[in-house]
């Protein structure tokens, strides 16, 4: 049975300067029961914002008028306020912009989703966001959520890899891949 | 920090807040969510012609010639479109506009400033634009061939390759 998520208790905020797009959005959410919104068409706007009013969640689009969302990310990212610091983000890509993903990655955002935002593809951003411990990490050149991880478990099967020993059983496999996975997430 | 790389283990707010009881289940959420969006049809719809229009206004200012900034104003008009064409159900009008952003793009990147193609494709949009008459399927094959060519002649490459629907649906880690 599906899991119910409560998104009443959420204040998001959406930045776009696309109406047509902050329109959508901001229904998609409403129709979840998100109805604590803000919106905000630029990146200062959003950083005023940020600092003034809590939020639980931020929805972005990866271009905006005054800067790229990558910078808005960065700048939250550095931020001692760990309200904002480890706030998720989603981001929004346009068609012609998905060559800024990378750009938009690197900034450490939590997810990205390609326009136009279908409300299951919204939905399942969110829903990933709140059930995935992702620890955050903290280098020279990246602050953001941990991008080593994985979605269940290890594939099923013995010798899947060169380094798995001839008479393993599946269990060890399973064992070894989620040592390896802690190994991973902490440096 | 030089050289160092900290982890450190956060308290996913978001989730605790989520799992509080009175949610809503997926399926609902997306029932409601698309319901409300279909709120905004009429209107949005509406703007379509409008939208195309300030794309016109640009490509008639550069009297001719485009630069990159005019380009680049008119790819960010054009994704006002792409978001009307994909959430509201016009397909030939989603097409001929990414095929509009994959040249805009590419004009940038090989320095065209040609307005011409540009006007191929602004009516190309007004034949398939929401109010315009219905295309035959063998006319919007044309239709869609003579952008292939416009694209061919100025030495730009086809359309980009859909993303499969299985793939989108996948969040993507950042």
């Amino acid at each position: 049975m599906e899991e119910a998520l409560n998104f009443s208790q959420l204040t998001a905020l959406v930045v776009d300067s696309d109406r047509y797009s902050q329109g959508i959005v901001t229904q998609i959410l409403r129709g979840f029961g998100l109805m604590r919104q803000n919106l905000a068409s630029t990146g200062t706007d959003a950083k005023k914002l940020l600092l003034g009013s809590h939020y639980d969640l931020v929805i972005t689009e990866c271009v905006l008028p005054d800067m790229r969302a990558a910078e808005l990310v960065r700048w939250m990212r550095r931020l001692t306020n760990p309200a904002v610091k480890y706030m998720p983000v989603v981001m929004l890509t346009g068609y012609a912009q998905f060559s800024n993903v990378t750009a938009a990655r690197d900034s450490g955002a939590n997810s990205f989703v390609r326009k136009p935002v279908a409300p299951a593809v919204l939905f399942d951003h969110i829903a990933w966001s709140a059930k995935m411990d992702r620890p955050f990490v903290e280098a020279d050149g990246y602050t953001g959520p941990c991008r080593r991880f994985k979605f269940g478990e290890p594939a099923p099967g013995k010798n899947r890899r060169k380094t798995d020993s001839q008479n393993v059983e599946s269990q060890d496999v399973k064992q070894k891949a989620t040592d390896k996975q802690e190994e991973l997430v902490t440096p | 920090m030089s050289g160092g790389c900290k982890t450190i283990r956060v308290k996913n707010r978001l989730g605790e807040l989520m799992r509080r009881p009175g949610g809503i289940r997926r399926t609902q959420a997306i029932k409601s969510a698309s319901q409300a969006v279909e709120t905004l049809r009429e209107v949005y719809v509406n703007s379509i012609p409008g939208e195309i229009g300030e794309l016109e206004a640009i490509a008639v200012g550069g009297k001719g010639r485009l630069s990159a900034e005019d380009i680049n104003a008119m790819l960010d008009r054009a994704g006002r479109l792409l978001t009307l064409s994909g959430t509201f159900g016009y397909e030939l009008l989603d097409r001929v506009v990414k095929r509009f952003c994959d040249f805009a793009g590419a004009m940038v990147e090989k320095n065209i400033d040609d307005v011409a193609p540009i006007d191929v494709h602004l009516r190309a949009m007004r034949l398939v634009c929401p109010g315009a008459a219905d295309l035959s399927e063998d006319e919007a094959d044309n239709m869609l061939k003579g952008l292939e060519k416009v694209h061919k002649h100025y030495g730009i490459d086809g359309p980009k390759p859909e993303v499969p629907k299985s793939e989108a649906k996948q969040p993507s880690a950042g």
